[in-house]
């Protein structure tokens, strides 16, 4: 079947996400837990190959691979009603189950242990598929087995599968609690580096803000990882939902993706969603919330930072902009309409865009599921390529350079093989992200055609003058 | 009156006797002559026999008796050829004749009449060349005649009606009695003469009274050149001033008789023609007919006015004049026919040579008239018009059959066209022929309605017949009159409504059900203008190597194959097999250069009532397919090739950043710039054109009750998916767009060559490097000079390279640039307020604004403003030097 996209599933926040993930998906295709198909979901409207493939007694399976260190989610997942959903062979738990201790080098060395037998399920999805179009990675970056292993397997992704595209799902650690996990910044540091080196397109999941966002908007005192999960498995679905409604356009993971990114490194899209309601708010009903909302009310509320995805901290000097912008809208729109709201945006400039090349808000009307009730009429999603992303990376740059100052917990991260000569990895992995900030940052100048990498330890520097001088002579 | 009937009855008794008589006196007293003059001669003569008509004899008053030895002394002048006198002859003829029981009257004006001829045979001899003549005016006497007959021996009662309209009359002014008061006073020239000739008089009635069927008499004759009475020179002196005005008044009146005998006279070819002219004709010749039965009323009633005044002897002044018909009585009379049979001329003149439509219509103008008598006749004339229209009508709408020998009926059907283009060019309606009373839009039904009826037929083959049909067509035909009626509420428009009604919802429900109608349009909408996205993209993806060939090697059948898969592993599994049926790949002939991408196309192969229906678009989807699919092409170029292409490579190039940095950055830009613009372009044409047309279309589909409508909606809406597409604009736009694809070609072409180039340069130096660890592993030097010198020469020919590479970029990025301004700066000046929109949609963060001042201007209210100015300031210009002058 065409287009077909393989998702995997690493670690803890890894799998939940994915759960969530899949428990969306089949309460929209109208599968049940046990993946059959339901009496009342077969309108054909949809396209269900993309993620699913069907067994021989028409099952509907995922095409998804389920990785973990250490068996607690995945067993509470196989313990769920959706056990049956997936392909048993598909679930991989470490044989010694111990986990990675939170430890990057940890999950990236034992990733490297394990790789045959992963890449085992991970070749035999793929061949079983007619033309793969790639691959959606759910993980966090801070832990151990998502950020570490991950990292691995996209790396090794990239070279066994160059032709496809690695799209990934990446939680990035709350800032506004202190973690527990006090090798964070590294593990962030060195799995950003993959981030930006192996995958095509990152969308961010800020923990951060999505917490803020629960606290804030859905008025949850202390929002549960369920609740927090259950808004990433919106935006994972609704971000995948053109792919699965086909319409005109943007009907694969590439169309999608490519008129987001510019340039291979400033991959990294945020999102933003709206309206947002709580579990809780549709099963009671106490809130009779439903306001109506138009094309343009949903467009403008997509561009306020207060429903992003993303705690981008404040732009003091207000220079940052926006790169691209894909607005996912569902639900009864006028198409007139559309046309209206972005002339009104233009009009206001309620966005501000980069100045040095052609942009606009591109919009993808998508069929909602029908299975699935909504009290709003018009529901939209953001995925957006902004500048402002970068001060994520910095504030990751700060801490770690805090704690890599202090050369403090590096002990855990020598005993692994890719550590044991050198510390090298960070070193590189600071590098690399440093160089990714300095990309979105010279990217809201108009001068970004000219732009190139300034290396921190100055030995490219006299060539990137070089050529900035050749090209200013050439200009 | 009983009278009259029983002289008709012995006639037709004893007509065969009668004739042969007369016929053989005729032979003596003429001679031998042609036999149709004879015959005209003998019919002239029976005919003004038993119409007891005492024609010639009014001038010199002889008795029977007197006749007959006139004629006999006439006739002894001349010799049989068999010795036998011709008077002796005649004698016999005329004992004959009195044996048979026949009226006396009759006899003697039969006499009378044969004394005349006799006489005039004589003269006939002495001037021949005015023989033509008469014999001409026979011949129209004679037509009149036998109307006249005709109308007064069969109804009674139109005399009777005259009589009492007459009497009815006398409490108007211009009745006879109160008028000759009103005479007396002013004219009492008149009233002495006559009553000093109350014969001549009489002769003068008479006149009159046959001028009015347009007949000479003694006082009138007739202008050769105008055909108007004119007073004869030779009698004039007979007549007073008064009498002459009175007579030429009253010949008025023959001549529009004389012009309505000729308007409706087929032979003259000045007539309506065709089965409406026909009507037209038949019912003028109704209203002669009718004026001649007035007419031969009022000539029997001065025959036995004057009849009665022999019997009294001549006692004039005895009786009371009021029964006499006076000049001035017919002045009185005449008044009403003269009024309608002008209206009649002025009719059948404005209908000369029409026919069909074109005829009611003029018909229809005269309608509007505030004299009651003339809409009366009007409306007459114009249902007598309409007779065989309506039952054309009825026989298309309730049948679909035109049976239009003539060509006057508004539908027309085409021969030529065959059964396939029935629905759109077979019927049409012909528009010089349609009534003015039918309204456009109603021709139009009825023009549907037929139109529906022999689609079913023909192509549907269906043969049921209208429900209620002869009850529809007993009304429609019931009365001709409705059609042009002020209000189009009558029962016959109801009747075309509920078949309209009827039929194009059945037409409605069989396109709509069986053939599904709305689904292959639906079908089209998808496959042909590329709604249905996921099975677009993985054709494309299946042919992906078919559309890279030279056009030469594609062959169809292979692609035939690809399409199904694509439609089996797409949502397009879930349609209709009915619809996807339909769907055909075809392969265009290629030309020289083709590639698969320029000569294959998607094409919805309709037949049957469908064809009939949607094969007049076909040509517009195949249009419209051709932009629309090279758009996909350059969307699959972009993201599937370039775009991926750099994607990999940059993270397999990231060891060479510093060298090729520069140019993979630059190209890197540059495809995002050509990415917004083709994304842009493809959501506008795709969504803001055609999904929101389509939205309007469905919702007009919705709303429709007949078949037009739906195919109404359907053309608008391909038409204006043409220019959303950019197919029937300027030149200039199409010409921009196409600069912009050929950049896009052109940039792949160069990035291929440019990755090769790269990859080149990386294997080398893993090479090197390679041989470097190998060589460090032995613990040797392993490079040797050579090497290293080939080594940095290949690099530095790869950075020349480079540089090169990068012109060769910039070079394509200008041409891009400079195409992408003149589309928008043509879209800017655009008319249309959409394609404004659009481009300020591709410039949506004003990037292209920037760079290029001249798109600011047209945009600005200054510039508008400043145009405005302008256009006011030319127009003055040029006013000013003609106002000088």
């Amino acid at each position: 079947m065409p287009s077909e996209i393989i998702t995997l599933q690493l670690g803890q926040c890894g799998n939940q996400i994915g759960f969530e993930f899949w428990k969306r998906l089949c309460l929209e295709h109208g599968i049940s837990p046990s993946g059959v198909l339901e009496d009342f979901a077969n309108d054909g409207l949809d396209r269900k190959d993309v993620f699913f493939y069907q067994a021989d007694d028409d099952h509907y399976i995922p095409r998804a691979v389920l990785l973990d260190l250490e068996p607690r989610v995945i067993n509470t997942i196989m313990g769920s009603v959706y056990s049956k959903l997936y392909n048993p062979e598909n679930v991989y738990l470490s044989k010694h189950g111990g986990g990675a201790g939170n430890n990057w080098a940890s999950g990236y060395s034992q990733g490297e242990k394990l790789q045959e037998e992963v890449f085992d399920i991970i070749d035999r999805e793929a061949d079983g598929s007619d033309s793969l179009e790639g691959f959606i990675l759910c993980h966090s970056i801070a832990g151990g087995t998502g950020s570490g292993m991950g990292s691995f397997i996209m790396e090794r992704l990239a070279d066994r599968y160059p032709k496809k595209l690695i799209q990934t799902f990446s939680v990035f650690p709350n800032q506004d609690e202190i973690s527990d996990v006090v090798v964070q910044p590294y593990n962030s540091m060195l799995t950003l580096k993959r981030l930006t080196t192996a995958a095509d397109s990152v969308v961010v999941l800020d923990n951060t803000a999505l917490n803020r966002i629960a606290c804030d908007r859905l008025h949850i005192q202390n929002p549960s990882f369920s609740q927090i999960n259950n808004l990433v498995s919106t935006i994972m679905s609704v971000s995948t939902t053109t792919l699965r409604y086909p319409s005109y356009m943007n009907n694969n993971l590439i169309g999608l993706t490519a008129p987001l990114i510019p340039t291979p490194q400033l991959h990294f899209l945020m999102t933003g969603y709206t309206p947002l309601t709580s579990d809780s708010d549709i099963n009671t009903q106490q809130q009779v919330n439903v306001r109506k909302t138009t094309v343009l009310d949903v467009m403008r509320r997509l561009l306020q930072p207060k429903n992003m995805m993303v705690s981008t901290g404040p732009d003091k000097s207000n220079h940052h902009c926006y790169i691209s912008i894909l607005n996912i809208i569902q639900g009864e729109v006028d198409p007139t309409q559309v046309h209206k709201s972005l002339q009104r945006i233009r009009d206001r400039k309620m966005a501000q865009f980069i100045p040095w090349g052609p942009t606009s808000i591109q919009v993808a009307l998508s069929r909602s599921s029908p299975y699935v009730q909504s009290n709003h009429r018009v529901s939209g999603l953001m995925l957006a390529n902004h500048t402002s992303i970068c001060s994520l990376f910095e504030r990751a740059l700060n801490q770690y350079d805090k704690l890599r100052k202090r050369g403090a917990f590096l002990d855990q991260f020598r005993r692994e093989d890719i550590f044991k000569d050198d510390l090298n990895e960070l070193d590189e992995s600071r590098e690399t992200v440093d160089c990714l900030v300095q990309e979105y940052e010279a990217a809201t100048r108009e001068d970004y055609m000219q732009f190139s990498v300034k290396r921190g330890n100055g030995q490219a520097d006299s060539k990137s003058e070089d050529s900035r001088s050749k090209t200013s002579a050439g200009s | 009156m009983s009278q009259d009937l029983n002289v008709d009855d012995d006639v037709a008794a004893n007509a065969s006797a009668i004739s042969n008589i007369i016929n053989e006196m005729i032979i003596c007293i003429k001679g031998k002559q042609l036999p149709e003059v004879h015959d005209l001669e003998i019919a002239e003569l029976s005919k003004m026999v038993a119409a007891n008509n005492l024609f010639i004899r009014d001038s010199n008053m002889l008795t029977e008796r007197e006749c007959v030895q006139k004629i006999l002394k006439l006739l002894s002048a001349r010799k049989q050829e068999d010795g036998k006198t011709v008077s002796d002859y005649f004698h016999e003829l005329y004992s004959k004749l009195t044996l048979i029981n026949c009226d006396p009257h009759m006899r003697h004006s039969l006499m009378t009449h044969l004394l005349s001829m006799a006489d005039n045979s004589d003269d006939d001899k002495s001037s021949a060349n005015e023989d033509p003549r008469t014999q001409c005016d026979n011949l129209t006497q004679i037509l009149v005649r036998r109307l006249d007959l005709r109308s007064s021996s069969s109804s009674i009662l139109n005399e009777m009606e005259l009589v009492n309209r007459n009497g009815a009359g006398s409490c108007h002014s211009y009745d006879s009695s109160q008028s000759s008061f009103g005479f007396r006073q002013s004219f009492p020239n008149y009233l002495e003469a006559t009553k000093m000739f109350p014969d001549s008089q009489h002769d003068i009635v008479m006149s009159a009274i046959y001028s009015f069927t347009g007949v000479q008499g003694k006082y009138l004759k007739k202008d050769v050149v105008t055909g108007r009475f004119k007073l004869d020179p030779q009698n004039i002196k007979f007549l007073t001033t008064g009498q002459a005005g009175m007579l030429l008044r009253l010949s008025e009146l023959g001549y529009y008789h004389d012009r309505v005998v000729k308007f409706s006279d087929v032979s003259t070819g000045f007539n309506a023609i065709g089965s409406m002219g026909q009507a037209l004709i038949s019912k003028l010749k109704e209203e002669l007919a009718n004026f001649h039965g007035q007419v031969a009323v009022l000539h029997d009633k001065t025959q036995r006015f004057r009849h009665d005044g022999w019997m009294s002897g001549f006692a004039y002044k005895d009786k009371d004049s009021g029964d006499e018909l006076t000049l001035f009585k017919l002045l009185a009379w005449y008044i009403k026919p003269l009024h309608r049979m002008q209206w009649l001329t002025k009719i059948a003149d404005a209908c000369q040579i029409k026919k069909g439509g074109e005829l009611a219509s003029t018909v229809y103008d005269f309608l509007d008239n505030g004299n009651d008598m003339v809409n009366e006749l009007v409306e007459d004339l114009l249902t007598a018009i309409c007779g065989p229209l309506v039952r054309m009508i009825s026989k298309w709408i309730l049948e679909g059959g035109i049976s239009d020998i003539h060509r006057e009926f508004f539908v027309k059907s085409i021969k030529d066209v065959g059964v396939d283009r029935l629905w759109h060019d077979k019927f049409r309606l012909r528009l010089p022929m349609l009534p003015k009373f039918v309204p456009i839009e109603l021709a139009k039904k009825i023009l549907m309605t037929g139109k529906c009826i022999n689609f079913l037929r023909e192509i549907c083959e269906e043969q049921g017949m209208m429900k209620k049909r002869d009850e529809l067509m007993k009304v429609m035909e019931s009365s001709a009159a409705h059609i042009f009626s002020y209000t189009p509420d009558t029962s016959w428009h109801a009747a075309v409504e509920t078949c309209y009604q009827q039929t194009s919802k059945h037409v409605l429900d069989i396109m709509v059900g069986p053939h599904k109608l709305l689904d292959h349009l639906y079908g089209m909408r998808r496959y042909l203008l590329l709604g249905q996205g996921d099975f677009i993209s993985i054709l494309i993806e299946n042919m992906k190597n078919e559309l890279e060939r030279p056009g030469l090697d594609v062959y169809a059948n292979d692609l035939t194959s690809m399409l199904d898969s694509a439609l089996r592993c797409t949502n397009a599994q879930y349609d209709d097999p009915d619809i996807l049926n339909h769907l055909d790949v075809i392969v265009q002939r290629p030309f020289n250069g083709d590639i698969g991408w320029d000569i294959i196309s998607l094409q919805y192969i309709v037949h049957g009532p469908l064809a009939a229906m949607l094969e007049s678009t076909m040509p517009t989807y195949k249009v419209l397919f051709k932009p629309l699919w090279r758009m996909k092409h350059m969307e699959f170029v972009l993201s599937m090739k370039i775009w991926k292409e750099q994607m990999g490579n940059a993270k397999a190039l990231r060891t060479m950043k510093s060298e090729i940095g520069k140019a993979s950055h630059r190209l890197n830009l540059f495809t995002s710039e050509i990415m917004h613009f083709i994304h842009q372009m493809q959501y506008y044409v795709l969504f803001e054109v055609i999904e929101c047309n389509w939205v309007e279309l469905q919702k007009k589909m919705q709303k429709a009750t007949t078949l037009d409508e739906i195919l109404e909606a359907h053309e608008k809406f391909l038409q204006t998916i043409l220019v959303g597409c950019f197919v029937s604009n300027k030149a200039s736009v199409e010409h921009s767009l196409e600069v912009v694809y050929d950049n896009i070609i052109e940039l792949e072409k160069w990035q291929s060559s440019f990755y090769k180039d790269c990859f080149k340069e990386l294997s080398a130096r893993k090479e090197l490097s390679k041989i470097v660890e190998k060589s460090e592993e032995k613990g040797v030097y392993g490079l040797t000079n050579n090497m290293i010198l080939q080594r940095d020469q290949e690099a530095k020919m790869f950075a020349e390279k480079m540089d090169i590479a990068c012109r060769g970029l910039e070079v394509i990025a200008t041409d891009y640039e400079k195409a992408v301004s003149s589309f928008l700066m043509s879209l800017n000046s655009s008319d249309d307020p959409n394609l404004q929109l659009f481009g300020t949609r591709l410039d949506f963060n004003e990037y292209y604004k920037k760079r290029d001042t001249n798109l600011s201007k047209p945009l600005t209210f200054e510039h508008m403003r400043m145009s405005n100015v302008f256009a006011l300031n030319s127009r003055f210009v040029i006013c000013t030097p003609s106002c000088q002058e």
